[in-house]
């Protein structure tokens, strides 16, 4: 039991806190700040403020180990600690926002991957408010660009989870959006399709290099 | 550019007016007026009523022109309140700058090289996570349908900007917002580590900007990581209003008298009479204490067991229906070995569960393979014999014959073996 709680507390951790360097680097600086700010208590509630509770603590080291005050010794140790402390606020706090694998180069103004809001945009040029089912992940970027087509959500639909697959069944995404009244599909060129989609009741109105759009074929 | 250039200027000026409350209630507090924590304070205040309108706005169904005219003139009436208010007590022009020293002029300049960094960066740099773009969607409907529509905060007032400007929300949020707001948020970094560190400030505020960059830790802390959700409203309240309001309760503690210390005779005798009395109390808190932390440790263990315990239920619960569906997906071949031990048969059973049989033997494996059988269900939709004899056939039609098990169609294969 303890092991089992022990693994969810990990578990809740990492969602929350991720790989938590940068909440053991704030109550590191918090301790500091604590024991430093004795005569002046007052100064705690920049406690508030994660960053600059960092950077005030990282100040008060150095400023400790300049100051003719306390042994060499301790001198010695404020500095290797505030050093250490440095390493670990810019080197192992957490991820680069800037970083390859969190950021890449914006396409356009709007953020949102070009050929994403063409297909949008060719849906609505055909459709007023129509219901669009698309990629895992691109549901966000259609309902951010427009909000004139119902975007149906991750988890709404087994259409979905279907599409979610490496090589997903078109034959059950159709059955699924047929049932569903979904007029059009937007499909990324990406996937592997056995059987394409425009063999079962959907045809292709645009593509681009990136994704193919499909309408349901109505009689009249 | 020339937008961007001009809702900052916009911004900042309201800001700087309206700001003029913060210069207030810092000289009211015994406290020195800062041009950071003015222009800081102020844009809070600025996006607050801005955002109070949008929630007017949508309560009482006015279309988004009306918001951010109403936000617009509480915003002068609360720059102009703010002069008359500081006019009145005698505050009037408060020094807000102090001059810096070369050193420190050189910090600031290097504090200023990182905010333009993080700005260019942020309307460089997609960001790849869908959490971010998930708070735009209610700005996108504003803009679309201008109307208001009860959401976010931050994208009710995204969604107003962009309905009267004809921009598009997601231009307004990766493009014009970017300058103003990351500004503002360093701004209040600012304030915080100068009222802290004094003229040592510079060097801290560095410090916080190099872990605002490398501080990104998990996905549920996205909407209030500042360089990735910078528009946000949990960003304007953990970085804008927290950055502010610690600025501020520092200021009134270091304003508020200290508390005077009587070391009169009279007190001694005070306290001998009632020590005994405090002893007494202070066992019984003790004890109180005590017994209240091993209730607290016991409610802590019960509630994270019952969560442990519902939480591996759910695991499994979902292992089983997965498994079951999983299962049910899939096509089967099952193996008929009747008492002989010889393999005399091979049952399928396709994904959507109709059952097919290659082979059965003869008329003596009837029994045993009615048994085998009805595991898997006796409704055969094709039964393949491997020829006409009994000795091929004989358990098939055996099973027929007694309606034991429904055949829909029985195919004979007469194949013959291919020789060189």
């Amino acid at each position: 039991m303890i092991k089992e709680l022990l693994y969810e507390l990990y578990t809740d951790h990492r969602l929350f806190v991720g790989t938590g360097t940068v909440l053991v680097l704030y109550l590191l600086c918090a301790l500091v700040l604590v024991m430093t700010q004795k005569e002046k208590d007052h100064d705690l509630p920049l406690l508030l403020c994660v960053p600059v509770t960092i950077g005030a603590a990282l100040l008060k080291l150095f400023e400790a180990c300049r100051s003719g005050e306390g042994s060499r010794a301790m001198k010695i140790g404020t500095g290797v600690f505030a050093v250490a402390l440095c390493i670990l606020a810019v080197t192992m706090s957490g991820k680069n926002v800037f970083s390859p694998e969190i950021s890449v180069r914006a396409e356009n103004e709007m953020h949102i991957p070009t050929d994403i809001c063409a297909a949008e945009a060719a849906v609505l040029a055909d459709g007023d408010c129509p219901i669009v089912l698309t990629m895992p992940g691109w549901d966000t970027y259609l309902r951010a660009y427009s909000s004139r087509p119902t975007v149906i959500r991750e988890d709404e639909d087994p259409a979905f989870s279907e599409l979610g697959k490496i090589h997903p069944d078109m034959g059950k995404v159709a059955k699924a959006a047929k049932k569903k009244d979904i007029a059009y599909v937007i499909l990324s060129k990406g996937i592997w399709q056995d059987m394409p989609l425009d063999r079962f009741g959907y045809e292709i109105i645009y593509e681009n290099d990136t994704c193919a759009v499909y309408r349901e074929v109505s009689t009249p | 550019m020339i937008m961007t250039a001009a809702a900052t200027i916009i911004f900042y000026v309201l800001a700087f007016s309206v700001g003029k409350w913060a210069d207030i209630i810092v000289i009211k507090n015994g406290g020195r007026a800062q041009i950071a924590l003015r222009v800081a304070m102020g844009g809070c205040i600025v996006l607050l009523l801005g955002m109070i309108s949008c929630i007017a706005g949508a309560l009482f169904s006015f279309p988004p022109m009306i918001c951010i005219i109403v936000a617009a003139l509480l915003n002068v009436a609360f720059a102009v309140a703010g002069y008359l208010a500081a006019s009145k007590q005698g505050i009037g022009r408060a020094a807000l700058f102090e001059k810096p020293s070369k050193c420190e002029f050189l910090l600031y300049l290097l504090i200023l090289a990182i905010i333009v960094f993080e700005i260019i960066s942020v309307r460089m740099y997609q960001s790849d996570m869908i959490a971010v773009y998930a708070q735009i969607p209610a700005a996108t409907a504003i803009y679309e349908t201008g109307r208001m529509i009860f959401s976010d905060p931050m994208m009710m007032l995204t969604g107003c900007v962009a309905s009267v400007t004809g921009i598009h929300p997601l231009t307004v949020v990766f493009t014009l917002m970017p300058a103003p707001l990351i500004l503002l948020y360093n701004l209040c970094y600012v304030a915080a580590a100068h009222t802290v560190c004094g003229r040592r400030g510079p060097v801290a505020v560095i410090f916080a900007s190099l872990v605002t960059i490398w501080g990104y830790q998990s996905d549920a802390l996205i909407p209030v990581t500042l360089l990735l959700s910078w528009f946000s409203t949990g960003v304007y309240i953990v970085v804008g209003v927290f950055g502010i309001a610690a600025v501020l309760l520092i200021i009134y503690l270091r304003g508020r008298p200290e508390k005077s210390e009587d070391n009169s005779e009279e007190t001694e005798e005070t306290d001998e009479q009632y020590r005994e009395e405090w002893d007494m109390k202070k066992h019984r808190i003790i004890n109180a204490r005590n017994l209240a932390i091993a209730l607290g440790i016991v409610t802590f263990v019960l509630i994270a067991a019952v969560f442990v315990l519902n939480n591996k239920i759910n695991k499994l619960y979902d292992a089983t229906v997965n498994l079951q569906s999983d299962l049910g997906s899939r096509c089967s071949v099952y193996e008929f070995i009747p008492d002989s031990g010889a393999s005399e048969g091979y049952l399928l059973r396709a994904s959507d569960g109709t059952l097919t049989f290659v082979g059965g033997g003869a008329a003596a494996n009837a029994d045993a393979l009615k048994d085998f059988l009805e595991k898997y269900g006796s409704d055969v939709e094709k039964w393949y014999a491997y020829g006409q004899d009994e000795a091929e056939n004989g358990a098939m039609r055996q099973l027929i014959k007694s309606g034991q098990v429904s055949v829909g169609r029985s195919f004979v294969i007469e194949t013959k073996e291919i020789t060189q």
